[in-house]
């Protein structure tokens, strides 16, 4: 499995595939530390780094983020679309399961590479901007960890996607098609539990209000229904790569 | 000829996935629309439209574009229709054979290009007919709109001119098909922030023209067309130029 993933590594390097894992979360950076400029300006009362956090996470969770999942996937993959690559790949003495392993756990490593930029971004934000020492990490570290466990969903169907269809359009159409509804979806408090894509938005959201008994427990329901989805989907797609014919 | 190159690029991509993209992606927003309408149109949008004295078809148009973020998002949906229709000729690296026909580079640079527009054409009418048939299902008073929907449309497809020519050229360049759609995304996000931070330059990105294309006032509409035209004109130049000097390897 670590010879496996040793691989995989070795294959995305000349990729920019960490190059976009490094540069989306800048740019939420600066449309936060933009918004709290703007908070400051209108002279209304704010808490620092709530704020910058809102600001910066708001556009990233909506939109980028499952973007970048997306993204990530189809790159991981296209090495062996192309050139027949899975054909070479899978003639070699290596375990089916651990090269399917490998390229999802790689994927998931760039993807929380992604968010641990986002918060390290965050943090050298506030304190260039003048926020205090008291940097509420708990919310800054926390909920980031909170997004990539809610994204699981996202990955592992994404992960499926970009493993089934050689053409990266199905993987990018799909993908960016149930993204587009994620900011109509978190508004309602009804609605959000039965779509996954909308999960990292409400995970990453701090609590500005108390939430609702119901709503605490939608967010446990959240976290094990993520989990829940990302088994079954791994399960099947792990079934159908074992058996994935050699052409 | 070019008429031909196009009925020829349209036979190949038959058996694709364009097709599947340009109706996923519009039915994607059709079910987005209808679920914003049936949660907020009788409680919210309609008091909203009748304070504003507008009607509920602008209310559906304006959500649509700002608010599921439609305006945003369509110059990436035509990255990604521009690789699906280069990927064909790199995927069975049939760019030799073409080439070394008697057939004029540019020719086929601009069939190509005919091709992104067309599709992106398609992708924009359904979304606007998923439009009608949300307002019919959630039962609009009003009269159907067909004057500004038919704007909408008409403005959309002049806003993306400028991008469908930057993506013919970036598709017919990278052989790797995520660079191109790596690229549309970077600049979506990139215009959007200029957008926020200093409107006065958003005009000059062709990815932010797609943006105005809802407003229809005077100043949105002379983006539009002027800007739309005049990224298209020169895209397109540039990528002749490109092409032209494209060696059969």
């Amino acid at each position: 499995m670590l010879k496996a993933l040793k691989i995989e590594l070795l294959k995305i390097k000349g990729s920019k595939v960490l190059f976009i894992a490094i540069l989306f979360p800048i740019f939420s950076v600066l449309q936060g530390a933009m918004f709290l400029q703007y908070i400051k300006r209108s002279g209304e009362s704010f808490q620092f780094w709530r704020m910058l956090f809102s600001g910066s996470t708001f556009f990233y969770a909506t939109l980028l983020y499952p973007m970048i999942i997306i993204l990530v996937f189809a790159i991981i993959t296209r090495l062996e679309h192309i050139n027949n690559g899975w054909n070479q790949l899978l003639t070699f003495p290596i375990k089916r399961k651990n090269v399917y392993l490998s390229k999802l756990l790689l994927g998931c490593v760039i993807i929380f590479l992604n968010l641990a930029m986002l918060s390290i971004g965050i943090i050298i934000a506030g304190l260039i901007l003048g926020g205090d020492a008291n940097i509420p990490y708990n919310i800054i570290l926390g909920k980031p960890i909170l997004a990539f466990i809610s994204s699981l969903p996202i990955i592992s169907f994404q992960f499926f996607l970009s493993i089934k269809f050689k053409h990266i359009g199905v993987p990018l159409g799909i993908g960016s098609a149930l993204t587009l509804p994620v900011i109509l979806v978190i508004n309602s408090t009804k609605y959000w539990i039965v779509y996954p894509f909308a999960y990292p938005m409400i995970a990453i959201t701090p609590n500005l209000v108390t939430l609702s008994e119901e709503q605490i427990l939608k967010h446990y329901i959240m976290y094990g229904v993520s989990g829940l989805i990302f088994i079954i989907i791994i399960g099947i797609g792990l079934l159908k790569f074992k058996n994935k014919d050699i052409m | 000829m070019i008429l031909t190159l196009f009925k020829t690029e349209l036979i190949k991509q038959k058996k694709g996935y364009i097709w599947l993209i340009v109706t996923i992606i519009p039915l994607g927003t059709m079910v987005a629309m209808f679920l914003d309408m049936y949660l907020r149109y009788h409680t919210y949008l309609y008091g909203l439209a009748q304070k504003n004295k507008i009607t509920s078809w602008v209310i559906l148009l304006k959500e649509n574009h700002n608010i599921l973020g439609w305006g945003m998002f369509l110059p990436f949906f035509v990255s990604i229709i521009a690789t699906i229709i280069y990927y064909t000729e790199f995927e069975n690296n049939s760019w030799k054979k073409h080439l070394s026909l008697p057939i004029s580079k540019v020719e086929i640079y601009i069939s190509k290009f005919f091709v992104i527009l067309f599709f992106s054409l398609i992708m924009i009418i359904l979304n606007s007919l998923g439009l009608l048939a949300v307002g019919k299902v959630i039962g609009f008073p009003e009269v159907f709109d067909y004057k500004l929907y038919a704007n909408y449309i008409l403005f959309q497809f002049i806003a993306i001119l400028g991008v469908s020519a930057i993506h013919n050229l970036l598709s017919s360049y990278y052989e790797n098909a995520i660079a191109s759609v790596t690229i549309g995304f970077i600049s979506m996000i990139f215009s959007k922030i200029v957008l926020l931070a200093r409107p006065s330059m958003a005009k000059f990105s062709p990815y932010t023209y797609t943006y105005y294309a809802n407003i229809l006032n005077g100043e949105s509409k002379a983006i539009v067309v002027y800007g739309g035209i005049i990224s298209m004109v020169i895209f397109l130049f540039l990528g002749i130029l490109s092409f032209k000097k494209r060696d059969i390897l």
